[in-house]
């Protein structure tokens, strides 16, 4: 006899729990982004405002929401 | 840009601007990548038992897929974090102009606030440096007396607190003096 807990975890559509955890955080990226560059643009008194700097920050975090993409898309395909 | 973050009067020029030392953002920093080669280390680990447990029923690619999801999402909100209190660190920042010293204070995204008094105002200038890494490091903070019944005007934890009181000084006694009415 499987416990209420076990049955939940053995019928989610745990790839679509990962695409969603996804979106839910590319979403929040990029509002959290968008605030950030503004404030630089607007606020900052020096270098920090420089394209090599904004670029990577956006570069990684790219970087990071691709290497989630893959990770839920493999896990969805294998 | 500096004409949006601090408004200048009429004739007003910028000597300085003063951050704080890098110190603080490092050790946010981190403790940021601590927090992430431990996550890592974690799952790397112990990746079988967690996703392989009766609840998940994860093994093989899957265990592994969902790994690598897991470490990228811990990694972007940790990289999240410290550009966060990078920004907070960078918009944070004593202005010496030729009139007055500004203090803008930028707490989180949405609250900033800035205050500054005139030169006229300072009565005298002292520094502190305290313990092993800032000594090491060459930081520390400098007080600000003025004539005013609120608290000292302190600047914490600048790099070369030392030079900073000189420029300081400097930019009082080469202040333009008022012109009086005799």
């Amino acid at each position: 006899m499987s416990s209420p807990l076990e049955n939940l975890s053995l019928n989610l559509p745990f790839d679509l729990v990962l695409w969603g955890i996804f979106a839910a955080v590319l979403i929040v990226f990029n509002v959290f982004s968008a605030i950030l560059l503004w404030h630089w643009r607007t606020y900052s008194t020096g270098r920090f405002t420089t394209l090599a700097n904004m670029l990577l920050y956006v570069g990684v975090g790219v970087g990071l929401l691709v290497a989630m993409a893959i990770s839920a898309l493999s896990y969805s395909l294998a | 840009m500096i004409t949006t973050a601090l408004a200048l009067a009429p004739g007003e020029e910028i000597r300085h601007i003063i951050r704080r030392h890098w110190f603080s953002l490092a050790v946010v920093g981190c403790v940021d990548i601590g927090v992430f080669l431990g996550f890592t280390a974690v799952i790397g680990v112990f990746d079988t038992y967690l996703f392989a447990s009766s609840v998940l029923h994860l093994e093989g690619a899957h265990a592994v897929f969902a790994s690598t999801y897991l470490v990228s999402l811990v990694g972007l909100l940790l990289w999240m974090h410290f550009f966060a209190v990078w920004t907070d660190h960078w918009l944070d920042a004593w202005v010496i102009t030729n009139k007055r010293v500004v203090d803008i204070e930028q707490r989180g995204f949405f609250s900033r606030q800035v205050s500054s008094f005139p030169l006229e105002r300072i009565q005298d200038v002292t520094y502190d440096t305290q313990g092993f890494i800032a000594t090491w490091l060459r930081f520390g903070n400098v007080r600000i007396q003025t004539a005013s019944i609120t608290n000292d005007f302190i600047m914490y934890q600048v790099p070369d607190p030392d030079q900073v009181k000189e420029r300081v000084m400097d930019v009082i006694a080469k202040r333009e003096t008022p012109v009086t009415n005799l």
